[in-house]
């Protein structure tokens, strides 16, 4: 084991304001003691949004159908629409029910799919989608096999049609250090294109009979949080990571809770939460509860 | 300031006051109580060794008259989901256990009151007589209880006859927090009451055996009456010497019915750490991946925890509560490995028996956890009917014609 003060010096420069750099990031993941990973991440997360932590009740739908008696924050339209028109048709469907909540839908994967990467194409489409009443995009997964400079370009047309992204993950990636590279993406993407609000860096994928560990989930939280500072929140989901290892993601750099359900549904076991619940998770991670919506405005 | 004054306390080895451990517990930062837990698991284990068991939980019967709050378990006596495992079952299930490379069935069950001594005399001899190596940590304190009461025999004799049986060591169950007014609320005040549960620990540690200690915190005690289990824990530990390891797990709510909600995960990690804190006189702590998940479990070993547990095989009472996470060895070696620490097999006496097993010998890969029967049935095996039952409707059952 090492000894206590193994990351002192990359917490003095954190609270300096300094940056880390890419063997920064591996000592911290490297570092066999977690604990010490932790105070790193925390320190990270205390000098970016200090004790606040945010979180949003989303409501997830991939027919468009909206119920009434809405609680949500964001409405968000999960799924691979077959086309662009079917996309559309979903949006219009879900934002004619949404009474102001923004609704959020589709990952970058699927238009870079259905569309390509050209710039015109991207804006015409974000275009239809923000006309039929889609706020923002919901994902852009870091595992896409673009460089940053062509994802920042994608970004702007993106915006430029009328979409909001703020929020970037990684759908599937090899275990171990190698997700460090993806730390390094979004912190570039987040400079270059700015307005990133959110990176959540536990991939969304984990494989059934191997799935990534406890250490290497918080690492990479802490990881994430002391070497993306141009990103405001590093964020867990409550819904696939379950109440516990998001809530101790809390005390390793996480500040944002994403996915809380919006309709209080038993069949997801623990891991449906009334905002009660929340609260007090968050509250006994040492946190200060803020709801906010798919935008990342503060609510209420 | 207060909580760094005492943190040097534990700094210098030395012992921790009920006062200093409820300042530390209420408020020392979770990353501090995690560092001074982690210096002890240190001090006491600086081979970077966390050990694991393969053993198999297998819950004998689900009947039972104590009718616990907290457990979504049980069934009645009559209910047609009640159901008692015969010999046969048994032996099965400690064959598939021996192929996996275990040695040891953890064997609890409800308070089955048609369920008398002599059929676990005559288990723990057949088990013996078929499996001579294969050892039995069964009956926790209630359950001696349990028996004592049905057999009218004070529970030393029950402990002796059992250990004359077979019986190599009790574990911890039942113990939930050993303060009265929280186990009258849990409606376990008469199934044990708190030093009836210390003194069955008394006597079995006196009989030469080894035993373990619990706590399910998390529904309507105190933080007092937390520290207050601890305590008494210790305590007896300092007596007798008798526990090879402490294992804490929250309450899991669901189906039960007492309800409400699950402590944190957090609140569970700064609970193994004040464990670690005060039991100095424990030498081993487990990490209980069963309530928490894999991940936090893993994380127990940043917070105190020096061994991860029993690779189970077989899960029944927390599944009834709503948790349902497996490891298989392989899962549980490869935790401990990330971790950074040498993965070692051990034994209930927390002998170090080896390497992996998987790495000397071929195991098959284990993503669920079996249960006590697969296929759900209730109903008591036919080799009950040899023994005496209370029940009135055990009794009739029993006098049929087979
Ligand atoms: S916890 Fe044990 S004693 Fe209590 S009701 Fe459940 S099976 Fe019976």
């Amino acid at each position: 084991m090492t000894s206590a003060l193994a990351l002192g010096d990359l917490e003095a420069r954190l609270a300096a304001g300094e940056p880390l750099t890419r063997g920064d990031l591996e000592r911290l993941f490297d570092c066999p003691d977690l604990i010490e990973v932790g105070v790193v991440g925390e320190a990270a997360l205390r000098r970016r949004t200090g004790s606040e932590i945010t979180f949003c009740r989303v409501l997830e739908t991939r027919d468009g159908r909206v119920p009434a008696e809405l609680q949500a924050g964001e409405i968000r339209i999960v799924g691979d629409p077959a086309s662009v028109d079917d996309a559309v048709a979903l949006v219009r469907q879900a934002a004619s029910a949404a009474n102001g909540t923004p609704v959020t839908g589709f990952s970058l994967a699927w238009l870079v799919d259905r569309v390509g990467t050209d710039d015109a194409s991207l804006t015409r489409v974000a275009s239809a989608l923000a006309g039929a009443g889609l706020t923002a995009l919901a994902e852009v997964p870091l595992d896409l096999p673009l460089e940053v400079s062509r994802l920042v370009k994608v970004v702007a047309a993106l915006r430029e049609g009328g979409l909001a992204i703020h929020r970037l993950t990684i759908t599937a990636a090899p275990q171990g250090r190698t997700r460090l590279d993806f730390v390094e993406r979004a912190e570039q993407l987040a400079r270059e294109a700015g307005d990133i609000r959110a990176f959540a860096p536990l991939p969304r994928v984990d494989p059934v009979d191997v799935p990534s560990t406890g250490y290497d989930d918080a690492k990479l939280v802490a990881a994430a949080r002391a070497g993306c500072p141009s990103i405001e929140r590093i964020q867990v989901d409550w819904q696939l990571y379950g109440p516990k290892m998001a809530q101790v993601a809390l005390t390793f750099g996480a500040g944002d809770l994403d996915a809380v359900a919006a309709v209080d549904d038993p069949s997801l076991g623990p891991r449906r939460s009334a905002v009660a619940d929340i609260d007090r998770q968050i509250r006994a991670a040492g946190g200060d509860p803020v709801e906010r919506d798919g935008l990342y405005r503060r609510r209420g | 300031m207060q909580v760094e004054r005492i943190a040097d306390v534990v700094r210098q080895g030395g012992r921790l006051s009920f006062e200093q451990a409820r300042e530390l517990y209420l408020h020392a930062p979770t990353s501090l109580l995690g560092r001074l837990a982690d210096d002890v698991r240190q001090r006491l284990h600086p081979d970077g060794v966390v050990t694991y068991i393969i053993d198999r939980n297998v819950n004998y019967t689900n009947v039972c008259v104590a009718r616990c709050r907290f457990c979504a378990f049980y069934r009645p006596v009559g209910s047609p989901e009640g159901y008692t495992l015969g010999f046969d079952e048994i032996f099965r299930k400690i064959e598939e256990t021996i192929a996996l490379g275990g040695e040891q069935l953890l064997l609890q069950g409800g308070h089955n009151p048609d369920v008398p001594l002599e059929w676990y005399e005559d288990l723990f001899r057949q088990v013996k007589a078929r499996y001579p190596s294969f050892r039995m940590h069964a009956l926790s304190p209630p359950e001696i209880i349990h028996i004592s009461r049905l057999s009218h025999l004070p529970p030393e004799t029950v402990i002796a006859r059992l250990v004359d049986a077979g019986l190599d060591s009790i574990p911890g169950g039942g113990a939930e927090i050993l303060v009265d007014r929280v186990r009258r609320l849990l409606n376990c005040y008469n199934k044990a009451t708190a030093d009836e549960w210390l003194n069955v620990m008394r006597l079995a540690h006196r009989a030469g055996l080894r035993t373990t200690a619990t706590m399910m915190y998390g529904h309507v005690e105190t933080i007092d009456e937390r520290l207050e289990h601890l305590f008494r824990l210790r305590d007896l530990q300092d007596e007798t010497g008798g526990f090879t390891a402490f294992i804490a797990w929250s309450f899991q709510p669901s189906h039960t019915e007492l309800g409400g909600v699950e402590a944190t995960g957090v609140e569970y990690l700064r609970t193994l750490a004040i464990a670690r804190l005060v039991l100095d006189n424990f030498p081993n702590l487990q990490a209980s991946w069963v309530t928490q998940g894999g991940k936090v479990g893993q994380l127990s070993l940043a917070f105190g925890a020096n061994d991860m547990g029993s690779v189970m095989i077989e899960e029944n009472v927390v599944r009834a509560a709503g948790a349902e996470y497996c490891m298989d060895e392989y899962e549980v070696v490869r935790n401990i490995e990330n971790a950074g620490f040498i993965a070692r097999r051990r034994n209930m006496h927390y002998d170090i028996l080896g390497e992996p097993m998987f790495r000397l010998q071929k195991v098959p890969r284990m993503l669920q956890l079996a249960v006590a029967r697969a296929d759900g049935r209730g109903g008591e095996a036919e080799d009950l009917r040899r023994y005496e039952a209370r029940s009135p409707e055990a009794r009739r059952r029993r006098a049929l014609p087979q």
